[in-house]
């Protein structure tokens, strides 16, 4: 759709610069992925088996580790859903990129919906490179005014509020009801106790948010709380962020066309993709690192 | 470098290979111009024609997300009915239940968002029916839906100063007979040829290995089968889902 984009619009180089923008962030999440697949697992090898083959613990032998990781990667970025190893058995910093693959959900992203969601960083860095160079913020000829960023935000902030909240709510059941006489009760939840048990929880949530579908199963999702909290988690995070953009959009065609001028701050260009990758991973990062730190990265420093 | 990676970068070389002519294809087909597939046209003109829906009139953005709101609505009703009656109907040799009603909430929403999460389990969950009228019903749909609302955001970043950002109807129904059931087709095809088995028999139980462990191979052909064709046992392949002991 990116390069449908481009030559609908006439706008090829805007289209290889977004192209570029997802492909760097798909290969910010692939890279160290690959290579700690390939270094394999260090407590298995302390028991003193070989790990010569990476970690094969959840993988096909027909795919190996290296495309099993790509992937891993690229069904979290992409919204396909589809997996071809237990991502509940990666490595935990694979599994860290696997979660931030949905949680930043534009790196091509899904269905239609990848590119809504990439519009919507598209407006935010529009908005903040505008700042920083003192013009005022256009985007494709039209002004972006408080109106149109208050929708951005909303939808940019809606993403992590969904995921957060949700795992908070559900560990905080966990926590405080664990024999709550419930069909399954929530000590029964999780398959692994501690960090990885609470990164289980998170990738549901993050999984349903970012509409990719794929599980880190080891979670007994079929029960009352989890379908229910479930679907309201995946009905949010499809439509609000489908209205937002279009409404985005729809207002600002509306606005007189301002044709580009020696002032026009160029959103074909590699500053400005640089600018789109930090917004978004920036905005990532800020929303996520602490519910990242207390799962898979606090999972990573007990391996070691 | 070994040959892990050079596949995976090959993988990657052809997607993108493959990428820049059908995006070419889909801008020409939003753009209205003729393309291959126009002879599937006809069909979509007659479906206009009965819903009454004019797919030359224009919407503004309130309109499109109007259209497709409602209509992702009257989905979601039909997949949670049917969901709950699926026992019930026809296509149910293995008397499969229906769900329950937070499950058939879940799996309803699941497929209607193109999330496809599934929190039933895969042969005993659905039944064929539902797997064919509903589900892949949904999968067609929802993507449809998703690249509906990005198109009009397309239209909106146009130069022109519009209201007009197409008609949704019209859009939806591109997708499906330009690309979508044209992919569809090819990938059916090619899981034919590679013998990939769809029945809508029973299942039938089979003893796995020696053990107390019971095991079904659903929809299967396995070596001592008696549907086995000649071309089966040439190859002497076995095909099956597995299910883990229940």
């Amino acid at each position: 759709m990116i390069f449908a984009l481009g030559h609908y619009l006439n706008r090829k180089r805007m289209a290889w610069a977004i192209f570029g923008v997802m492909t760097a962030g798909m290969l910010t999440f692939l890279i160290p992925t690959m290579i700690t697949e390939i270094h394999g697992n260090p407590a298995i090898q302390h028991m003193h088996i070989n790990q010569a083959s990476g970690s094969m613990e959840g993988k096909e032998v027909r795919f190996g580790v290296q495309a099993s990781a790509y992937w891993n990667i690229l069904t979290t970025v992409i919204s396909t859903g589809s997996v071809n190893s237990m991502h509940d058995s990666s490595m935990p910093v694979s599994g860290a990129m696997e979660m931030l693959g949905m949680m930043t959900n534009c790196f091509y992203g899904g269905c239609g919906a990848g590119f809504l969601n990439y519009y919507i960083f598209i407006i935010i860095a529009v908005f903040i490179s505008g700042l920083m160079v003192g013009r005022t913020p256009e985007f494709l000829g039209r002004k972006i005014e408080a109106k149109e960023m208050k929708i951005a935000t909303i939808i940019a902030l809606l993403h992590p509020l969904l995921i957060l909240a949700f795992t908070a709510l559900s560990s905080w059941t966990l926590v405080n009801f664990p024999d709550i006489a419930w069909a399954v009760k929530p000590s029964n939840w999780l398959n692994n106790p501690g960090y990885h048990g609470f990164s289980e929880m998170l990738y549901q949530y993050a999984s349903c948010s970012a509409n990719n579908g794929s599980g880190f199963e080891g979670l007994a999702d079929n029960n009352m709380f989890w379908n229910v909290t479930a679907g309201l988690v995946m009905i949010i995070g499809r439509y609000l962020p489908i209205i937002g953009p279009v409404a985005i959009a729809g207002i600002l065609a509306r606005k007189k066309y301002i044709p580009e001028s020696a002032g026009t701050l160029k959103t074909d260009t590699g500053t400005f993709a640089l600018m789109t990758y930090a917004v978004i991973m920036i905005l990532a990062a800020l929303a996520f690192f602490p519910a990242l730190a207390l799962g898979p990265l606090a999972e990573y420093f007990s391996l070691h | 470098m070994n040959t892990e990676v050079l596949g995976v970068i090959a993988s990657f070389v052809i997607t993108l290979l493959l990428a820049i002519p059908l995006g070419q294809y889909i801008a020409k087909v939003y753009s209205g111009e003729k393309s291959l597939l126009d002879f599937m046209a006809p069909a979509e003109r007659f479906i206009f024609r009965i819903c009454g829906i004019d797919p030359a009139k224009q919407m503004n953005w309130k309109q499109h997300m109007l259209a497709l709101l409602s209509i992702n609505l009257i989905w979601l009703v039909y997949a949670f009915v049917m969901f709950q009656i699926q026992a019930k109907l026809p296509l149910n040799p293995d008397g499969n239940l229906s769900m329950t009603s937070d499950l058939s909430f879940n799996t309803a929403i699941s497929f209607l968002v193109n999330c496809n999460l599934q929190d039933y389990s895969g042969e005993t969950g659905v039944t064929y029916l539902t797997q064919l009228i509903v589900l892949t019903f949904l999968h067609f749909v929802s993507a449809a839906t998703g690249i509906a609302a990005l198109v009009v955001v397309f239209n909106a970043m146009r130069d022109k100063v519009t209201d007009k950002l197409g008609n949704f109807f019209d859009i939806f129904c591109k997708n499906h007979h330009t690309h979508f059931s044209t992919n569809c087709l090819c990938h059916s095809a090619s899981a034919c040829f590679q013998r990939n088995p769809r029945k809508l028999q029973r299942k039938r139980p089979t003893h796995y290995h020696a053990g107390r462990h019971r095991a079904y191979f659903t929809r299967t052909r396995s070596r001592h089968d008696r549907d086995q064709t000649p071309w089966d046992k040439r190859r002497g392949l076995v095909w099956c889902q597995l299910r883990p002991p229940t």
